[in-house]
């Protein structure tokens, strides 16, 4: 559970993230809508204890945001950037962030080739990431989060550079995820018929929407345009 | 703690094999620095005695800032800084792996130099007791260092920025190796420079200690 009260970031280029009050239950899916500078990132780094906030505070499971060796042993996080090293292998980047999470070698083994038989990445094992396409990047960033089998993923912009199939077959495997609270900040409109999960959108570093999307008629699209005004 | 740190040390030395680039380029530095230097003490055979000592420190002070330029650099340069943050790690444990990295990089670019410029400028196998202040110093030189280069790692110009603001801090390390080396190119033995090489050991520990507990990565933000 995640809950938050009063999170602001001031930065000097004078954006802030304001006041954000969100509780987040524990196995919930929640998609984070906004306009490139939005917040969303900044939002997601300060759950993840990347950077500190100006205002305000959050606990995880109880533990305060100062507590940030608790909340990173429960937090997995996917970056745009990806976060690898790219003249190591995949086997090498993923063996050494297992070891920083404190995996013993055989669980760490077993638990790389099951992740990366899970994503398909099985004969890219001995490959360097800088030989990776984007789309494999992207699988394995999923895979790091997921290494030491964290209750919470926090995912900035998991789908980009995948591929149709491969962006499906990712939403099919989150989605399975169902002990997990997944957070999915995104800026593309990637609704789904039907979906009943939680969305919060962010405009200007405010959330101006929080809460269960339904159709009434309209397109997702249009929906978003009329409450972020752009 | 110390598995960890290990670990994070490993990568690096992984990443290192993998590229050679900053190795070969201290290396060639070194050769070429030490090399030169034996050309001119030919012509000026004199004053070998004086210079051969400050020549080393020379090197040793070059490669100690390109490596200290480089030692978080490269996370950052590769995006890993935020992923290294991530890890449910104290900071100290970065600060301990990125110091065992560097300071083995330092020492086995000195083991390799060292020879060559004993055997260039054609010094007395001796010699060699000048590798005692030299290690110490370049213990402080790494252990003080990492945490300016934590403290520049965002910021713009951030090679320039370490060398400018540790050097105050690393200036008693030089002098009293320094002086400890020329005494010991000038013929002095371990025991006449016991304290100056004292003074290194209490440099290291109390400087070490600081940026052990000051080194936090929650700083950079």
């Amino acid at each position: 559970m995640i809950v938050i009260n009063n999170l602001g970031k001031d930065f000097d280029t004078g954006f802030s993230l304001k006041d954000i009050n969100l509780v987040i239950e524990t196995g919930e899916k929640i998609k984070i809508f906004g306009p490139n500078g939005a917040g969303k990132t900044t939002f997601l780094r300060i759950l993840a204890c990347l950077s500190k906030p100006s205002r305000g505070s959050f606990t995880i499971f109880g533990y305060p945001h100062t507590e940030r060796i608790e909340i990173l042993k429960r937090i997995g996080l996917t970056a745009p950037s990806g976060h690898f090293y790219e003249l190591l292998t995949v086997y090498q980047n993923l063996e050494f962030y297992g070891k920083m999470y404190g995996l013993s070698r055989q669980e760490l083994g077993e638990r790389i080739k099951g992740l990366l038989k899970q994503f398909n990445l099985s004969e890219k094992e001995n490959t360097k990431v800088n030989q990776l396409s984007k789309g494999m990047k992207q699988r394995l960033a999923i895979i790091k989060a997921l290494l030491h089998d964290p209750p919470i993923l926090l995912l900035d912009e998991p789908f980009s550079g995948l591929d149709l199939d491969s962006a499906n077959s990712l939403k099919n495997y989150l989605n399975s995820l169902t002990d997990k609270t997944i957070i999915t900040a995104t800026h593309d409109f990637d609704w789904e018929e039907g979906e009943k999960n939680r969305i919060i959108i962010f405009d200007n570093g405010a959330v101006v929407f929080d809460g269960v999307w339904s159709e009434g008629g309209h397109s997702f699209k249009a929906f978003y345009k009329k409450v972020v005004g752009k | 703690m110390i598995r960890k740190a290990l670990a994070l040390a490993y990568k690096d030395f992984q990443m290192e094999a993998g590229k050679r680039t900053l190795f070969t380029s201290l290396l060639f530095f070194s050769f070429m620095l030490i090399f030169l230097a034996s050309f001119t003490l030919t012509v000026y055979p004199e004053v070998k005695a004086a210079l051969s000592g400050l020549i080393y420190w020379l090197v040793l002070i070059s490669i100690a800032f390109q490596v200290l330029n480089r030692s978080l650099a490269s996370e950052e340069d590769f995006g890993c800084w935020d992923a290294l943050c991530l890890c449910p790690i104290s900071p100290r444990v970065i600060y301990l792996g990125k110091f065992i990295y560097n300071i083995l990089l330092l020492i086995i670019i000195e083991l390799i130099t060292f020879p060559a410029f004993v055997v260039f400028l054609n010094l007395k196998p001796t010699s060699f007791c000048m590798l005692i202040p030299i290690f110490l110093a370049s213990v402080g030189f790494v252990g003080v260092g990492l945490l300016f280069a934590l403290f520049s790692l965002k910021t713009a110009g951030r090679e320039l920025a370490i060398q400018v603001t540790v050097l105050p801090i690393l200036l008693p390390a030089l002098f009293i190796g320094l002086k400890a080396t020329l005494l010991l190119a000038a013929g002095a033995n371990i025991s006449d420079i016991w304290k100056l090489l004292l003074f290194l050991v209490l440099y290291d520990l109390l400087f070490i200690t600081i940026a052990c507990l000051v080194f936090d990565t929650t700083l950079v933000d």
